[in-house]
């Protein structure tokens, strides 16, 4: 496919005279293969050879060029049909091209000249469009599970099954799991082995964008829709029509505006801000969070209704420090990646550094081992990662709370904290998961300590 | 002096130039032409005359193409009298004058 010149041309012509003036004109360009047709019974029964173009007499003896153009066009929407007649009369020419015929051209002595001029148009289109489609497949195989989502411990694999479930049907699908663990990378994955594919997948990350912007970024708006509107803008879910949206951080959104996503879910249509035209919508949606949803919804900050639409299927991430061996088949995988972009042929790691991996909790999952692998890369010698090249930058990491030497009085009311803003402040939850009376807890607030 | 029935310099610059090309075209013209003509004789005498429309438009193309103005002209104006049915008293005989000048043309074509 790559950069190809070559048109496979059919010439459908009843006039067989006609038909030898064209085939000799079209050959006149090397790249150019011509098939003569002189009825629609023969090109019908070789339209499955899919010619790039066809060039097609309006008047034919067994079917009228309109008819043959809406069949050919019905079997293959890419060939391009170059309606070629006798007559001059624009009606009939208006009418053909909004059938889709790509142009039309009057048998007269510039037939010749405008002929070609369309026929380097058409090249020029089908060359962008390879193009295209090259690099469509080329953010396909990016995408490709095994290129992306790396390991093969119990967790993850239970993680493949799920994303290859996904793959198959249009499911919404809810993905659950800490910073960095890949919540964006699974959603293209999925988009990017669904049927969807050739459609857009577009990501919008909620806690991004402003809140009082955040309507009109993903419905749209009209023009003079609020001050500063002015010119129509589309949003993010008619952009992503046919394909994906991934809306990232959905546990931030205003409560008011989860009512507005039900509604477009719901109904499978939106409409724009200050519009009153509803639009069809055909949108699969991913959605991610950090949070648990379910106990936003039990703090009423998250509607309940909308949570069972975007339920669907859930897909909860471990966590990196979970997913045993996975650390070092990942920390492989960035060391080659780093290698790839470098030009380096290849970079060890040593089992002294691969310890120091296993052991280590990241906070910040495989978004952090990466930067960590990516600054080993760049800090190894010889080639070779070591230990002292593993250098961890985590504030949260224990080691280096431990280095502050505060009193354990300090240190409890540091731990608390950090689990009431965790858990929404929700002192029954946190009391739990530390093992110690709610009371202490209560107490330790109204003493202002916390 | 009358016009030329036809001008190979059309058809000569509408194939590049290339003289092999333009003889077969001659050729085959002279081939097949006679049997279209022959279908818009039967018609006009079976005053079929949407036949002598269909004919009509058919050569057309071609004449144009052989630099045979106004023949080309003239089955233009067959074509689509023929089809609104306006004229029809003189169609008949403008179809058979038209046949005939056809024929005189292809006399012509044959020396090339």
């Amino acid at each position: 496919m790559a950069n190809r010149n070559d048109l496979k041309v059919f010439v459908v012509e009843d006039d067989e005279w006609y038909c030898d003036f064209l085939e000799y004109n079209l050959k006149l360009n090397e790249e150019n293969t011509v098939q003569k047709f002189h009825n629609a019974k023969d090109i019908l029964a070789k339209v499955h050879e899919n010619p790039d173009v066809i060039t097609l007499d309006y008047s034919l003896p067994d079917m009228d060029g309109e008819q043959l153009l809406k069949r050919i066009k019905d079997y293959n929407e890419d060939i391009q049909v170059i309606v070629i007649s006798g007559q001059e009369d624009i009606s009939t020419a208006v009418q053909l091209l909004k059938q889709g015929a790509y142009d039309y051209i009057v048998k007269n002595e510039e037939t010749r000249d405008r002929l070609f001029n369309i026929l380097n148009n058409i090249r020029n289109n089908l060359q962008l469009r390879n193009e295209i489609s090259q690099l469509k497949e080329e953010i396909g195989k990016k995408y490709d599970f095994s290129n992306t989502i790396v390991g093969n411990s119990t967790a993850i694999k239970k993680i493949f099954a799920l994303v290859e479930k996904a793959c198959q049907s249009k499911i919404t699908v809810s993905i659950t799991g800490e910073t960095g663990t890949g919540k964006e990378v699974v959603a293209k994955s999925i988009h990017y082995n669904s049927p969807r594919k050739k459609m857009p997948f577009v990501p919008v990350n909620i806690t991004a964008i402003p809140s009082e912007l955040i309507e009109s970024e993903l419905f749209g708006h009209e023009k003079g829709a609020f001050t500063g509107a002015n010119a129509k803008r589309i949003g993010k879910f008619e952009e992503a029509n046919g394909g994906t949206i991934f809306l990232d951080e959905i546990g931030e959104m205003d409560f008011s505006l989860q009512a507005k996503l039900l509604r477009v879910l719901q109904e499978r249509e939106v409409t724009r801000v200050g519009g009153n035209k509803t639009m069809p919508i055909d949108v699969r949606v991913i959605c991610a969070t950090h949070r648990n949803l379910a106990d936003q919804v039990k703090n009423g900050k998250f509607r309940e209704d909308l949570y069972y639409r975007l339920l669907g299927l859930p897909i909860q991430l471990p966590p990196l420090r979970e997913r045993g061996n996975d650390i070092l088949l990942i920390a492989d995988f960035f060391v080659q990646e780093y290698c790839k972009d470098n030009g380096i042929n290849s970079i060890t790691i040593n089992s002294a550094a691969k310890n120091k991996l296993l052991k280590y909790p990241f906070p910040g999952n495989v978004r952090e081992l990466k930067a960590v692998m990516e600054l080993a890369c760049v800090m190894a010698d010889n080639y070779e990662i070591d230990e002292g090249n593993i250098i961890f930058n985590s504030s949260n990491s224990m080691q280096d709370i431990l280095m502050k030497e505060m009193t354990l009085r300090e240190y409890t009311t540091k731990i608390i904290k950090t689990f009431l803003e965790k858990y929404d402040n929700n002192v029954l939850e946190v009391a739990k998961k530390l093992d110690i009376g709610k009371s202490t807890i209560y107490r330790m607030m109204q003493n202002n300590e916390l | 002096m009358t016009e030329p029935l036809f001008n190979i310099d059309v058809l000569r610059k509408q194939v590049n130039g290339d003289e092999e090309f333009v003889k077969h075209l001659i050729k085959s013209y002279i081939d097949k032409t006679p049997e279209q003509l022959n279908e818009m004789k039967i018609a006009a005498n079976e005053s079929n005359w949407q036949e002598v429309s269909n004919v009509a438009h058919k050569l057309k193309s071609s004449a144009k193409l052989m630099g045979m103005e106004i023949i080309s002209n003239e089955l233009l104006k067959l074509e689509q009298d023929g089809k609104s049915m306006q004229n029809i008293d003189t169609i008949a005989a403008r179809a058979t004058a038209t046949v005939d000048s056809i024929l005189k043309a292809i006399d012509g074509l044959k020396q090339y």
